[in-house]
């Protein structure tokens, strides 16, 4: 199907651009060929060559004798004669200027060509369809005089034979060689556009290392194209990497300052209690806590740009699916139920795992908590193996999300209620990391509503990419 | 009881003014450092040091550096001190003989407490029995010199892998899961995926395989570790 759209001249540029190539080629070729056969009768006489001379008059001589001696049939003598040599013969008989022999009745022109000429005729060489002829020579039977020609094809000239003989044929080829040629060509016209192409569609999904190869070399005005490309998207990725160093430049910063207030809390802290105010201490307690939160959410930013640069370390080790699950569903669990909801928990998989267990617990048990936070009563966590993947299904019965909003969860610092309360949990850095954590195992988080409403948020991952770990 | 003596070794000379001024009122001498070569001279003096607090990013000399320097000669117990975010390997740090880590920024809570764990670790384990000397095959471990023999050879431990080791030797032959190891050890609980408790038993388990071809500690993955009792030994 897609190669059939590829060959549609109007979704495709290249194939557009071959058949009108095509198409042109053809035309030239066809209307050249018919002018030079409109200005050229098609008839070339030429006086004979020694050697051709002499080969004519040895063939009627032999033929004489062959009459003389054995008195043989006209007809039986020259097809013998066509069959053993390289070339075949015509005879005209003389009186009534008629072809009795070596010519087919559609060959008409060359017939009249032959015909007109008698004994007295000189012998001569007649070039005409592709053919030559060499003749008049006369011969003798029973006192009737015939004239003899000895034909040939004309040398070199195999595609002439064909083009007279199979026209069909002949355009057949002409049709088939004059469209590689143009496949060629515009193979080479085009190839840098759909270098620009590819390259602009790997920037669109997001590699900002997209870059146009060859192309950009070119001299000619796509090569500019393509320099202009790579130099617009340089400043892309170094402006959005930019953007994302600044957010973890800013957090690494900020730890010295935020460890010296950490202390600074506690020494205020370690004074006797009579110094202090009711009022004060309270501050106080306060200050402390906007630190550690302060401090989770540098935590986080540091965890996000760490996960989203190339060169993240997982720190992969064997460990049962059992293993990797079981603190998750019981603190799970605790949590649920102090919030007065309900966790059902259902797993169909028992087999080993070669994971970041620390990773890819956190982001599970974010998934699982943004249940809990916006479900009504009831979670459900069902994980299934499916084929060579594991899938885990987390869904809530709470409101669901606004279709715009299920493709933003994931980005960091987004968070579905505009109105950023705090009872939500964190600062919307919790389902980017999840999802980064996941996708550094080669798997995927998505987020879809359910029909009666709630949200389902499923991660897969690739057993290959996890289990690698268990024969080693 | 006279006051327990702390070095700090910090490059931040702010964050170990503010440090000194938090810990003097919990009882503690302090002594400051602010690179890694005047901290690793001051380790090594002749001063005793019932803990050093190490920052891992330091002029002159990076923090593991000094710590494998110290350790060629001294078993003061190490906390490091790491920066959040940082591609810091804590198992490096542990491999190479620190006690435990912790990573700025922290609660001031959660330091004092690491300290304390560190510093009166000793003052934790079970006294009666923690006091007599211990004999299990051929290794002998004597709370009151801090020394562990082994073959007749002395083992050089750190105090973090003495008490561990003291801790499965009074429970020989039961199970010491991870989360007890680390809460009378380290004085801190055990975090999900925590390697520092098998990090330690790992660098146990090599100074005790050099004088003794016998397994003593067995590994029962997932719950803990267990010393073999003298009977499963023979």
């Amino acid at each position: 199907m897609s190669f059939l759209t590829r060959l549609n001249p109007a979704r495709s540029l290249f194939f557009r651009v071959f058949l009108w190539f095509w198409l042109a080629t053809f035309l030239i070729f066809m209307s050249s060929t018919w002018l030079v056969q409109q200005l050229d009768s098609g008839v070339k006489y030429r006086p004979l060559k020694p050697n051709q001379a002499k080969n004519l008059h040895q063939v009627a001589r032999k033929f004489q004798y062959q009459i003389d001696k054995h008195d043989v049939d006209l007809n039986k003598y020259a097809f013998q004669m066509s069959k053993r040599n390289r070339f075949w013969l015509v005879l005209v008989d003389a009186e009534t200027s008629k072809v009795i022999f070596g010519l087919k009745k559609e060959q008409l022109k060359t017939r009249q060509l032959l015909e007109q000429f008698d004994e007295e005729s000189s012998a001569l060489m007649i070039e005409t369809q592709g053919k030559v002829y060499i003749g008049p020579s006369s011969i003798v039977k029973n006192q009737k005089a015939y004239l003899l020609y000895t034909a040939n094809n004309q040398p070199g000239g195999s595609l002439r034979v064909i083009r007279h003989e199979y026209p069909g044929l002949f355009l057949f080829f002409l049709i088939l060689f004059s469209g590689g040629l143009c496949y060629l060509f515009v193979r080479s016209l085009l190839k840098p556009v759909i270098q620009l192409q590819r390259a602009s569609r790997r920037m669109a999904k997001g590699d900002l290392a997209a870059r146009v190869g060859s192309a950009s070399n070119r001299l000619d005005e796509i090569g500019q194209l393509g320099r202009d490309f790579n130099l617009m998207s340089e400043k892309v990725e170094i402006l959005l990497n930019g953007q994302k160093r600044l957010l973890a430049d800013i957090s690494h910063e900020l730890r010295s300052p935020l460890a010296r207030l950490q202390l600074s809390i506690g020494i205020a802290q370690q004074q006797p209690l009579e110094l202090h105010s009711t009022d004060s201490q309270l501050a106080l307690d306060r200050i402390e806590k906007e630190a550690n939160q302060i401090e989770s959410m540098i935590a986080q930013v540091l965890m996000l740009s760490k996960l989203d640069s190339q060169e993240a370390v997982l720190n992969k080790q064997n460990i049962s699916f059992e293993q990797l699950m079981l603190p998750i569903i019981n603190d799970a669990n605790f949590e649920a139920k102090q919030r007065g909801k309900n966790i059902q928990y259902n797993a169909q998989v028992s087999c080993d795992l070669f994971v970041d267990a620390q990773l890819l617990t956190s982001a599970i048990e974010n998934v699982i908590r943004n249940a809990i936070h916006y479900s009504n009563d009831n979670i459900q966590v069902s994980v299934i193996q499916y084929k060579k993947t594991i899938v885990w299904s987390i869904k809530d019965d709470g409101k669901g999300m606004e279709e715009q909003q299920l493709s933003r969860v994931f980005e960091p610092f987004y968070r579905s209620s505009t109105a950023r309360d705090r009872n939500s949990g964190g600062v919307g850095l919790g389902l980017a990391i999840a999802y980064r954590a996941v996708k550094q195992h080669q798997g995927d988080l998505t987020a879809r509503n359910i029909d009666n409403g709630g949200l389902e948020v499923s991660i897969s991952i690739p057993i290959d990419s996890i289990s690698q770990g268990i024969i080693s | 009881m006279t006051d327990k003596h702390l070095l700090l070794i910090d490059d931040d000379d702010e964050f170990t003014q503010l440090l000194s001024q938090y810990l003097k009122p919990q009882g503690y001498t302090i002594d400051i450092a602010n690179d890694g070569e005047m901290g690793l001279a001051k380790a090594t003096s002749n001063t005793h040091y019932d803990l050093i607090l190490l920052d891992v990013m330091l002029p002159k000399l990076d923090g593991f550096e000094v710590l494998k320097k110290l350790r060629a000669s001294h078993l003061t117990p190490v906390l490091m001190l790491t920066a959040k975010g940082d591609d810091y390997d804590k198992i490096l740090g542990l491999e190479i003989g620190a006690d435990d880590y912790l990573a700025k920024p922290f609660n001031h809570r959660e330091l004092s407490a690491r300290i304390k764990a560190l510093v009166r670790r000793m003052a934790m384990l079970p006294s009666n029995s923690a006091q007599q000397n211990l004999k299990l095959g051929d290794v002998e471990l004597s709370p009151s010199t801090q020394q562990v023999h082994c073959g007749g050879q002395l083992l050089e431990l750190t105090g973090t892998e003495f008490a561990i080791l003291q801790l499965l030797m009074i429970n020989q032959g039961k199970l010491v899961s991870k989360q007890d190891i680390s809460e009378k050890v380290l004085g801190r609980k055990l975090a999900a995926f925590d390697r520092s408790i098998d990090m330690h038993v790992s660098n146990l388990r090599k100074k005790l395989a050099a004088h003794s071809p016998e397994e003593k500690i067995k590994t029962l993955r997932g719950a803990g570790y267990q010393y073999l009792s003298a009977a499963c030994l023979s």
